[in-house]
């Protein structure tokens, strides 16, 4: 399936959408974009078209991620040095809604113990529900900067009634590379779950927040 | 230096999906293979067959059309489809859902996308005997799906995200046909599947793109109190299915638009099992993940249930289902000279009787032969003759 994108062609671009990112320097991290056009699809008979992948870099370095965590998961995030709650201070919030959404606006994603898990619609209410950041587990079994790592490297996908999609994949301070790997990884992915696979794709694209799109397929 | 997905075919021209194993080596693993006791075609014109439900009599099939059409059948205990209605309802919106009541064979209820819910008596014609409004605030809501409770009382239908922001489960008391109220602080995406407990009348499960699953209590008085137990499938959910565990416990599955299975145990709040679909493709016998159509899930009747799962290759030829098995998906049925992607599926747990429709617009009746147990014998040879010559005659139902 790869063949489709030639090597030649992704580095071109991947490198066109880095070089038009140094050559007019903004003052955010511009993030980078794949743009996947669709054909031969009908959103109201086909398939819903969406999910999560995991890519193999994080296309999002500043996201924030926090733990709440049992007695082990709080100290292994004090020291690591990762924002951490514990049950006592997710306690503290009365289950009150203002504050609740307070706390969901200043992470981008939460983690939590397993035991603490089952405890949030109790201790919190459906705030975090709403917020769309809702925690993932934490088990005991895997490390818990390599599960945050996941986190960060993992980006959703939703195709809403017209027939393109546009996935953040990269930033524009990362490597050609891995800006490659990335694009590759999801371009793999997602043609994979099109029922006809590339006889779905009509386009693709990557561009930077600000820059021009570079025509891949 | 790419590390390309194992399940991705990286090559020129990728090698088409095939079964993992030799025909007798797949006999031996499905040792029962069905054939259709009957296939109707829902229209002449192109359509997709898109929502079933079977009435708790098993005598009518209700079918729900892409065309926006809703059709009616008459299934026989001897699996034949007999076209009863062949444009009961148009509708001017998408269908999201069709269900009968499940204490009575001739209320049916079908939801569209525009946001009604419409209860028709099959007795009294098709004309909708009440049509349920949604008097919440704010614009009418388009919905997504719905479900009825174990007593026929409560109503309860999912939306898309609304302009304002928010997705809504919406409540109607059926008996009085007034509007009960709205949860909507519970998801953050569309809602794509609700689904109430198949005994326990306050029980109901949501299932969202936002990947999580939801399980309320609706006897408590607001939204906070009703949520239970969050499950964070972190992948976008299609459909939830109820189950039972060898011990009576409520079992909560999900499927993913991305083709994974989740098994929750609502109990103890932990994931059972998790089967991504590569190792659903493994467990059918087939080769490309990459055409893995995973479909439904159903109880047997036996306490037990299975998967439903084919292929998108060939116009989804290959059929299969999956008995679970203590975290395990084992060889079941394979379901022969299967025609169309399936995309709906029902299964009626008394008569044993699967039935599925799909892409090209095919209504199929899968009659299987007793219960899973069934040691293989040359009985099975000379059952699936008879149902050959069956499928000759079945043809009979036209739509016109």
């Amino acid at each position: 399936m790869a063949t489709k994108v030639s090597k030649d062609i992704l580095y071109e671009c991947v490198n066109e959408v880095l070089k038009g990112s140094k050559k007019k320097h903004r003052r955010f991290l511009e993030t980078v974009e794949l743009q996947i056009g669709l054909k031969n699809y009908d959103p109201q008979k086909d398939k819903r078209f969406s999910g999560t992948v995991k890519l193999k870099y994080i296309p999002r370095p500043k996201m924030q991620v926090c733990v709440l965590g049992d007695q082990q998961h709080c100290d292994g995030a004090k020291a690591n040095d990762i924002p951490y709650m514990d049950a006592e201070a997710l306690k503290k919030l009365n289950k009150n809604k203002k504050l609740v959404k307070k706390l969901a606006k200043k992470y981008d994603a939460f983690l939590a113990s397993e035991s603490l898990i089952k405890q949030i619609p109790r201790l919190l209410g459906p705030g975090l529900n709403k917020a769309g950041k809702f925690p993932g587990l934490l088990a005991h079994s895997e490390s818990m900067v390599q599960k945050i790592d996941e986190v960060k490297a993992t980006i959703k996908f939703q195709m809403k009634k017209v027939l393109c999609l546009s996935v953040a994949v990269g930033h524009v301070k990362m490597n050609p590379d891995e800006l490659a790997q990335n694009v590759h990884l999801s371009i793999n992915f997602l043609v994979s779950l099109l029922k006809k696979h590339w006889q779905n794709v009509r386009s693709l694209h990557i561009k930077s927040s600000m820059g021009a799109a570079q025509r891949l397929y | 230096m790419f590390e390309d997905d194992a399940h991705s075919s990286d090559e020129e021209n990728p090698v088409p999906d095939s079964d993992s194993c030799k025909p007798k080596e797949l006999n031996r693993l499905f040792e029962q293979r069905i054939e259709p006791s009957s296939e109707t075609a829902a229209s002449l014109k192109r359509t997709c067959g898109l929502h079933l439900a079977l009435s708790n009599d098993s005598r009518k099939l209700a079918v729900g059309l892409s065309r926006k059409d809703l059709q009616l059948y008459d299934l026989g205990t001897n699996g034949d489809l007999v076209l009863s209605e062949a444009s009961f309802a148009t509708y001017e919106s998408a269908i999201k859902g069709v269900r009968f009541f499940g204490t009575d064979p001739n209320s049916l209820m079908v939801c569209t996308e525009e946001g009604n819910v419409s209860l028709y008596d099959l007795r009294s014609g098709a004309k909708a005997i009440h049509v349920f409004d949604d008097t919440s605030e704010g614009p009418k809501k388009t919905m997504t799906a719905f479900d009825i409770n174990q007593n026929d009382r409560v109503l309860c239908a999912s939306t898309e995200v609304q302009k304002c922001g928010d997705t809504f489960l919406l409540f109607f008391d059926i008996r009085e046909r007034t509007f009960l109220g709205s949860y909507w602080e519970c998801h953050s995406e569309d809602i794509t599947n609700v689904k109430f407990h198949p005994t326990n009348p306050d029980l109901l499960s949501s299932g969202s793109v936002d990947g999580l699953i939801n399980v309320f209590d609706i006897s408590k008085s607001n939204e906070d109190d009703a949520m239970q137990t969050c499950f964070n499938v972190e992948d976008s959910i299609e459909s939830i299915n109820w189950h039972t565990s060898p011990t009576d416990q409520d079992w909560i599955s999900c499927i993913t638009t991305t083709n994974n299975f989740h098994l929750y145990d609502t109990e103890t709040q932990d994931m059972i099992v998790e089967f991504d679909r590569a190792k659903i493709t493994e467990s059918m016998k087939r080769t490309s993940s990459i055409d893995c159509n995973v479909i439904n899930s159903h109880n047997d009747g036996n306490g037990g249930f299975f998967l439903l799962a084919g292929s998108n290759f060939n116009k989804g030829e290959c059929l299969r289902s999956l008995k679970y098995d203590n975290k395990h998906f084992l060889p079941h049925r394979n379901f022969l000279h299967n025609r169309q992607i399936i995309r709906a599926s029902v299964y009626n747990e008394k008569e044993h009787c699967l039935i599925t429709t799909g892409e090209s617009g095919l209504i199929t009746v899968w009659r299987c032969e007793g219960s899973t147990d069934q040691p293989p014998s040359e009985h099975d040879i000379s059952a699936s003759k008879n149902l050959k010559q069956k499928l000759h005659i079945s043809h009979r139902s036209k739509p016109y």
